[in-house]
């Protein structure tokens, strides 16, 4: 064993326990965990070291262990834990304590991941989009709070841009992405460093890289591996591509757009029913997919079974956001097509309604998404490239 | 036994309860105490004999406690007890076993061999009298009683209920090893190589179904390799939420006297904590020192069989070097824990029972005094000083009530 001194982290421990990792303390280091994952490796595995390094507040060790990113929660140690200690519940708060230390401003991380300032937070998207909305009064095109108390119509049809312009969307969007992503570029190297540092790696590298790790995460390779949590694998299908059809709908709609000038196909419609029906339907299917996804892990986290996850406030501040966010673009959209085809006004409020909140949820995400759970998304994509780079690897592809 | 012997070693008069046919419980069936390595049969033959010379104990063997009521000084006990078949008149000859031709699993061996319908129960029985599994015997079948030259055998033997009076109750009901075809990774009951360590004690007892030495179920051959583990449904919430005490030392008395059978073989104890109390650290010094012997932290949470070769793999994590490891073995014995005996007595209200089914320590209040292992579980020797101060508080108990 090495030898050295250890700095006990108690303020860690503290979050790691609020985090979900409330049974770490009941591990008693029989390591049945390291035996059982299905994904961890032969060579040092976890998460029988994590769990002693968390008791002890060995917080260095943990912010810098590729490791934590190799689990995927799938909780084959959790059930089997002779304690009930939840190891896989300690390596999901880990990895929430681990992305509130890699967030640059720090202090953002620790308020997104702390539920007493998530009313404060919220608010900022709610005053922001609702002081822009005001400038549209008294403007040649009236539009914001002006056309929200009369909404005009178009093609026989109310349409959002007539309320909120797609340029004042740009205009908070762009830079909005732009700092999240300003945001990721940083944690994610002050990760890199950190892991550098503490694991230079003894193993031969893998082959690959991003590409293999994206095409191991859009397979949902290691979820597939697990025993007693399936159910995972089928409602981190429906986040990840329920997201990925509406990104790829409105990332092709900018290109089209601005890149060629074009409307979304189909474009030749005769009324606003049918601007854009191909991606209309492309989106919803996002959509839907996003929203069984919602609703799958709501039932399963409620539950009271053996593959029962432990869910703290980041996971469901998470949850509840993206749900709201899809519920609410669906809403929006159903209640604009009805209040276009009943020509009523007050319907046509309540759409526009919808889509602030919808807009309020969307900003929230980005705004946040480098603090909050979905940070996973950069940081555990680091991991596994840094993994593949020191030869750790999941276990069947050391196999 | 020991509670009894002491009680009326002072003139009070015992009736001694006992469910099965003989006196001794687990301790009979052990190769060696702990941690003493010496057999049982020495410790067990001088309580007999202290039993025989005493006129103040009654021994009631197949005997079950149906009611108690009443209260110190004044118990009610209502007993039942079943038919043996044979009676006091047995002296033990083995015609009978010759002449019967039916076979039962040996419950004293936990299954490891078997015996006639008719034996006796083990080697150091008391009473030294045959019985009758009457449950497999074919209908109308008389062998047994045809050849007995003394008549003790009477199938139609019916079983018969008493009500006995007393100052003071004494529990000392012991304990039943887990049962380890629960614990699903570990494929006991699943490959025939996987025994309990109650059977391996009786593998390693002279008086056992393999006369002292181990071997593989599976081909009766001699094991090359032996793995220990530890833990094995003990301080488990699944299993037994619990340590139960002694099998840390149970396995270090095994491998040591395994040494002894077969100098070559090689061993492993896969351990969580090596809990050995006291004195009895020499044990596990002697262990250590034990070059064949290696004692490997780590539970071990996965056991998986060839099918052909029928050797052990055993999965686990070298809790030192953080490593995963994977043994070999060819014989694999589970240090399966104790489970408290005192679910089917009807315990007056005022006696506690913990979450986990042993009783509360006490009884001055209640008349009803707990020793051994119906409280914890607990090693020979201290289960022997709790009997000790069980017996005194029954004469203290009886003395107050008079």
């Amino acid at each position: 064993m090495s030898t050295g001194t250890i700095k006990p982290d108690v303020a860690f421990v503290r979050d790691v326990l609020a985090q979900g990792g409330d049974d770490l303390k009941k591990c008693y280091q029989c390591a049945t965990c390291a035996v059982v994952c299905p994904v961890s490796p032969d060579d040092k595995p976890f998460p029988r070291k994590e769990m002693i390094w968390a008791q002890w507040g060995a917080k260095d060790k943990l912010l810098s262990d590729p490791d934590l990113w190799l689990c995927y929660q799938c909780n084959d140690c959790s059930v089997q834990c002779p304690r009930g200690a939840r190891p896989g519940d300690v390596m999901g708060a880990l990895r929430k304590v681990a992305i509130a230390a890699y967030s640059v401003p720090s202090f953002l991380g620790r308020m997104v991941q702390n539920p007493s300032w998530f009313m404060v937070l919220i608010t900022v998207p709610v005053l922001l989009l609702g002081f822009l909305l005001t400038l549209g009064s008294g403007a040649e095109h009236v539009w914001g709070w002006s056309e929200f108390a009369n909404p005009s119509t178009e093609k026989g049809g109310y349409v959002f841009h007539n309320f909120v312009p797609h340029l004042l969307i740009y205009a908070v969007f762009v830079p909005t992405s732009i700092l999240a992503v300003a945001a990721f570029a940083m944690g994610g190297l002050g990760m890199w460093n950190r892991m550098k540092e503490a694991f230079p790696g003894s193993g031969a590298a893998a082959e690959g890289g991003l590409v293999d790790v994206i095409r191991d995460v859009l397979a949902h390779r290691h979820f597939d591996t697990c025993g007693d949590s399936k159910w995972r694998t089928w409602a981190h299908f429906g986040f990840l591509f329920g997201f990925g059809f509406l990104a790829l709908t409105t990332a092709a709609t900018i290109v089209l757009m601005y890149g060629f000038n074009l409307p979304p196909p189909l474009p030749f419609s005769p009324n606003h029913f049918f601007d854009g029906l191909l991606w209309k339907i492309i989106g919803n299917v996002g959509a839907v997919i996003l929203i069984a996804g919602c609703v799958l892990t709501i039932l399963k986290r409620t539950s009271d079974g053996v593959d029962t996850l432990k869910s703290s406030f980041s996971d469901w501040a998470l949850l509840l956001v993206i749900l709201v966010i899809a519920l609410t673009g669906m809403g929006a959209q159903l209640l604009r097509l009805w209040s276009s085809s009943a020509g009523s006004v007050g319907l046509a409020q309540v759409a526009y309604v919808t889509y602030f909140i919808h807009l309020v949820f969307v900003f929230y995400l980005i705004l946040y998404a480098p603090y909050c759970k979905l940070a996973h998304l950069v940081y555990r994509t680091i991991a596994l490239i840094y993994g593949r780079r020191i030869g750790r690897l999941q276990k069947e592809e050391a196999a | 036994m020991t509670v009894a012997l002491e009680a009326a070693e002072t003139g009070a008069q015992v009736h001694l309860l006992e469910q099965g046919l003989s006196l001794g419980g687990r301790i009979a069936q052990l190769a060696r105490y702990f941690p003493k390595m010496c057999p049982p049969s020495c410790g067990l033959e001088i309580n007999y004999r202290r039993l025989r010379k005493n006129p103040n104990v009654m021994v009631h063997t197949l005997t079950k406690v149906t009611a108690i009521n009443g209260g110190p000084g004044a118990f009610e006990v209502a007993i039942e007890t079943a038919p043996r078949f044979v009676n006091g008149d047995c002296t033990c000859c083995g015609d009978c076993i010759d002449a019967c031709g039916v076979e039962r699993e040996n419950a004293f061996n936990y299954g490891l061999d078997k015996s006639s319908a008719i034996f006796l129960p083990h080697p150091m029985a008391y009473p030294m009298t045959y019985a009758v599994d009457n449950a497999i015997c074919p209908s109308g079948c008389q062998k047994c009683v045809d050849v007995c030259k003394v008549n003790a055998i009477n199938l139609k033997e019916e079983g018969t209920t008493d009500t006995l009076k007393a100052d003071a109750i004494a529990v000392a009901t012991g304990w039943t090893p887990y049962d380890a075809t629960k614990l699903d990774q570990l494929g006991f009951g699943k490959y025939e190589n996987v025994i309990t360590n109650v059977m391996m004690e009786r593998m390693l007892a002279e008086d056992g179904p393999t006369s002292g030495k181990a071997v593989k179920p599976s081909d009766g051959e001699a094991p090359k390799r032996i793995a220990y583990v530890q833990c094995a449904g003990s301080r488990d919430r699944k299993h037994l939420p619990y340590c139960s005490a002694v099998c840390c030392g149970a396995s270090m008395k095994e491998a040591i006297v395994m040494r002894e059978v077969d100098e070559a073989v090689e061993q492993t104890i896969f351990y969580i904590d090596r809990r050995v109390m006291g004195r009895n650290e020499d044990v596990l010094a002697k262990v250590e020192a034990d070059e064949k012997t290696l004692l490997q932290r780590g539970k071990v949470a996965k056991i998986v069989e060839d099918a052909t070769t029928k050797v052990l793999t055993l999965s686990a994590e070298d809790t030192d070097t953080g490593n995963r490891v994977e043994a070999e073995a060819d014989l694999v014995v589970l240090a399966t824990g104790m489970v408290p005996n005192n679910g089917d007595l009807p315990l007056p209200e005022s006696c506690q029972v913990d979450d986990n089914g042993f009783l509360v320590a006490g009884g001055l209040e209640s008349g009803v005094v707990p020793a051994g292992c119906a409280v914890r579980p607990a090693p020979m020797a201290a289960c022997m000083q709790d009997a000790t101060g069980a017996a005194l508080k029954t004469l203290v108990i009886a003395a107050k009530a008079s």
